[in-house]
Order: C-alpha cells, then sequence, then structure tokens
C-alpha cells in the first residue's frame, strides 16, 4: 500500500472490506446523524442548522428561482448537503466525497443543463437574445456573441472544479503541512514542530470557513444563473 | 419521521407486535356527542393518557424516556465519564488514563498507527475544535440556547399562555353577561313603569275629555233655556209696544202735540231775553 499526497482521496479501503464502494455509501452517514430527531424539543446545535437554511432561502426568495418548482427546496437541501459533506470530510481518515469531480459535476451538470434546457424550451428566443447584453457597441456584436456563449457554457465546469478544486487543495495542503509536522516530531527542535502545529491548527480552522464558503458559492451560482431563465 | 413512528408506536405498538389491527382508532369518549369543543379534546386527552400513563404501563422496566437537560459528562471532550467509572472498580483513578496511553503507544509502536499525513491531521482538527471550543464555545453555546429557547417558547410555551390568556377572556366576558343578565331585570321594571305612566296620562286624557264633552253638552242645554226666554222677552216687548202704538187714538196725538209746543215756547223764551 503506497501511501502519498493524493492516497487521503483514494477510495481503496481494504481495511474492512475490499469494497470501494463502502467509501462513497458510508460518506452520506453524517446526512443520517444531523437529519433524525427524537425528541420534539430539538437538539443545541439545531439553531445552526436553521442560520444556514435562512441563509440560503433569503438568497433564493431574492431570485427568480422561486418561480421555478422545487427550485427552494433543492437548493436549500443541497447547500446544507454540500456543508455536511465538505465539514465530515475534515476529519481525519474520513473520506472527502466532494474532492472528486464526479461528485461535483454530477451535482452542478445537471442543475445548470436542466436550467438551460428549461429556458430553452420556454422561451427559446429569449435565451438567443440573452446572449447580446444591452448596450454594448454594435461592431462587437459577433465577439460578445460568442464569449457570451463560452462563458454560458463553462459554467458546468467552472461550478463543479471550483468546488472540487478548493476541497482536494485544502487537503493537499494539509497533507503537506502535515507530512513536515510529523518529521518535525522526531527531529529536535521545539520551534519548528510547535509552529508547524499552529499552522496545521490554524489551516483546519480555515479550511472549516471555506468548506462553508464553497458550499454557500456554488448554492448562490445556481440561483444566479436561474435569474437569467426567461420569464 | 423516526419521531412520528416512536410516538405512534405507544398506541399501536402492542398490537402491531401481536400482529393485529389497531383496536383504538379514534378516542371518542362515550357521551361527550353533546359537550363543547374544549370539553371534547379534555376528555380525548384524559383517555389517550388513561393508554399511555395508565396501569398497564411498565414503567419499571420500560421507562418513560425523558430528555435529558444537558449532554452527557464527559473529560478531556469527547471520553464519557462512565468509561471512567467501568475502569475506577478495577484500577482505581489512573486506570483509564494507563490504559489510554498504553493503547496509543502500543499503537504507534506496532506501526497500526502510522505516523503520516493522517497523523498529523488527528492533531491539527483535534487542536482545531480545542481552540474553537476554547475561544467561541461558551459564547456559541449561550447564542445557541437562547434560539433554542426562543423556538421552544413559541412552539410551546407561548401557545399555552395565549390559550389560557383567551380562555379566561371568555370567562370573564361570559361573567359579564351574566351580570348583564341580571339587569335586565331593572330594565324590565322601568320598562313596565313607564308604560304604567303612560297609561295614566292617557286616561287622564281621556278623563279630561269626558268632562269636557258632558260640560258642552250641559252648557247646550243651559244656552237653548236662555235663548228661549230672550226669545219670549223680546217677541213680548214688541207685542206690547206694538200694541201700545196700536192703541193712540189721533186726539191723543194732537192733544200730545200741542202741548209739547207750549212747553218749546216756554222754554224759548229766556233764551231771546239773554
Amino acid at each position: 500500500m503506497l501511501v502519498d499526497i493524493f492516497s487521503s482521496f483514494d477510495d481503496n479501503n481494504q481495511v474492512f472490506m475490499s469494497l470501494y464502494m463502502l467509501m462513497w455509501a458510508f460518506s452520506l452517514v453524517i446526512i443520517l446523524i444531523f437529519s433524525s430527531s427524537y425528541w420534539v424539543t430539538g437538539p443545541r446545535w439545531a439553531p445552526i442548522i436553521s442560520l444556514f437554511k435562512d441563509t440560503i432561502s433569503s438568497q433564493v426568495f431574492r431570485s427568480f428561482g422561486l418561480s421555478l418548482g422545487g427550485f427552494l427546496n433543492v437548493i436549500t437541501g443541497l447547500f446544507l448537503f454540500l456543508i455536511f459533506l465538505n465539514l465530515a470530510g475534515l476529519i481525519p481518515y474520513v473520506f472527502s466525497p466532494t474532492s472528486h469531480l464526479a461528485v461535483s459535476l454530477s451535482l452542478g451538470l445537471p442543475l445548470w443543463l436542466s436550467l438551460l434546457i428549461s429556458g430553452t424550451f420556454f422561451n427559446p428566443s429569449s435565451v438567443v437574445a440573452g446572449l447580446l447584453p444591452m448596450g454594448a457597441p454594435a461592431p462587437l456584436n459577433p465577439f460578445l456573441v460568442l464569449i457570451e456563449s463560452v462563458s454560458i457554457l463553462v459554467r458546468p465546469i467552472t461550478l463543479s472544479v471550483r468546488l472540487m478544486a478548493n476541497m482536494s487543495a485544502g487537503h493537499i495542503v494539509l497533507t503537506l503541512i502535515g507530512n513536515y509536522m510529523t518529521t518535525s516530531l522526531f527531529m529536535p527542535g521545539a520551534f519548528s514542530m510547535l509552529l508547524l502545529i499552529s499552522i496545521q491548527v490554524l489551516y483546519t480552522i480555515f479550511e472549516f470557513g471555506i468548506g462553508v464558503i464553497q458550499a454557500y458559492i456554488f448554492c448562490l451560482l445556481i440561483t444566479l444563473y436561474s435569474d437569467e431563465h426567461p420569464h | 419521521m423516526l419521531s412520528t413512528f416512536a410516538v405512534r408506536s405507544g398506541v399501536y405498538g402492542s398490537a402491531l407486535l401481536r400482529g393485529q389491527a389497531p383496536r383504538v382508532l379514534a378516542v371518542v369518549p362515550i357521551g361527550s356527542r353533546h359537550k363543547s369543543e374544549a370539553a371534547k379534546q379534555a376528555e380525548t386527552w384524559e383517555e389517550a393518557n388513561k393508554i399511555f400513563y395508565g396501569p398497564e404501563r411498565d414503567t419499571k422496566n420500560f421507562p418513560h424516556p425523558v430528555m435529558p437537560q444537558e449532554s452527557g459528562k464527559v473529560r478531556m471532550g469527547f471520553v464519557p465519564e462512565n468509561w471512567f467509572q467501568f475502569f475506577y472498580e478495577k484500577t482505581g483513578v489512573t486506570g483509564p488514563y494507563f490504559f489510554g496511553v498504553g493503547l496509543v503507544t502500543t499503537l504507534l509502536s506496532k506501526e497500526i498507527w502510522v505516523v503520516d499525513h493522517g497523523f498529523a491531521e488527528v492533531i491539527g482538527f483535534f487542536g482545531a475544535i480545542w481552540l474553537l471550543s476554547n475561544k467561541v464555545g461558551a459564547g456559541m453555546a449561550k447564542w445557541l440556547d437562547n434560539k433554542n429557547d426562543l423556538v421552544n417558547k413559541e412552539r410551546f410555551e407561548q401557545p399555552i399562555v395565549d390559550a389560557k390568556a383567551s380562555a379566561q377572556e371568555i370567562i370573564a366576558n361570559n361573567e359579564k353577561a351574566i351580570w348583564q343578565e341580571d339587569g335586565q331585570k331593572f330594565l324590565w321594571e322601568a320598562k313596565k313603569e313607564n308604560v304604567a305612566l303612560q297609561l295614566e296620562s292617557v286616561y287622564r286624557q281621556r278623563l279630561a275629555q269626558v268632562f269636557k264633552d258632558v260640560k258642552s253638552r250641559l252648557d247646550y242645554q243651559l244656552e237653548v233655556q236662555n235663548v228661549k226666554r230672550r226669545f219670549e222677552q223680546t217677541h213680548m216687548v214688541n207685542w206690547i209696544v206694538d200694541n201700545v202704538t196700536k192703541s193712540i187714538t189721533p186726539q191723543q196725538e194732537q192733544e200730545s202735540i200741542k202741548v209739547c209746543i207750549a212747553q218749546l215756547k216756554k222754554m224759548s223764551v229766556p233764551v231771546a231775553t239773554a
């Protein structure tokens, strides 16, 4: 078993059973834990979930997506889903699903494509007209159409790669600092060890924030794309 | 979903275990068809409580679950207190710590727990959690408790307080209505007196009318007699005068005229001498 800096993204788990699907299936356990309720009055951390829900709901209420059926539920659920997956991936030895393009693209591509197809079937001329923003000088029109269509077509890639790259970059940085830190544990000189421990701790706190923010950006961008849907 | 299943299985639990259809479909106590809605609800609640908390429940072996106010006690942030209690009887106070250190040392030295970036992540992650809970833990716990208390108050406590207040208001309004109904007696007496006064005044008006009519008839009779007498008197006077005038002879007339002229001459003489 070779361990390199990318082995934390490896879904080959040969400790329990040699079944890679278990890694993906058990990465969803965190959703079950935070969705179950036994008591009528909630636990102490329940207002945090309400806080996330209220944040993203207020964002969706300001967009056109509210008129699309079921949009609010999808985006709120997606936001909480991404937050749980991102934060769970930061726990040591826990598989991080959102650092894989498979997960990000599976979430981003259908959402973007469904908005595009829905808009095209609703009012195709409005979608095509949206390719040319108002107030542009006339000679630039051909280039603007090309640029706008490229910008629209590249959206699923940017959406998913942004999430994947942020999460995987965070993990990779933590891995790199961790490697140096474990080396410094066995070497004389406490200063470098303490410095690296403090960097590791602070970067982990930073990664908590990045996880929440990236989930918010993912959902925010989808609500903004829904605003461009023809009315 | 689990919670609704848990609540429902309290009623249907034993029936489900035996594989029969549930016996209780709706709790409608006998003789409650003509009561008020609040009384019916109270009766339904009483019947449900008899089933849930009645003598058939074995609360010794299956006690009613009560939500704990605080989470279980832990040492060092994540190790439950009852693990230490478990070790205390056998090994004393330092037992669990010895066990923990020994376990970690074994894992590390036998390279079961390899010291790689994963190990570093453990230190980093728990260091981060320790730092965050020290810095913002207390404040965040207080803020979350406040929010939870607000939600609980709005959902469970305030409706009861509001219902009690509105019930008190309804009771007060009903008592006021009963008091107002008592006042209706006085109103009725006053109306009776008013009607009696009106009757009295109408009676007196009619009495006066009767008096006026009777007096006018009597006055008429009186006038009739007066007129008759006056008529007789006038007729008599006229008859007398007519008869006297007729009885004057011409000789008497000449004599009276001579007398008058003699008197006039007598009267006119003194005027001529002055």
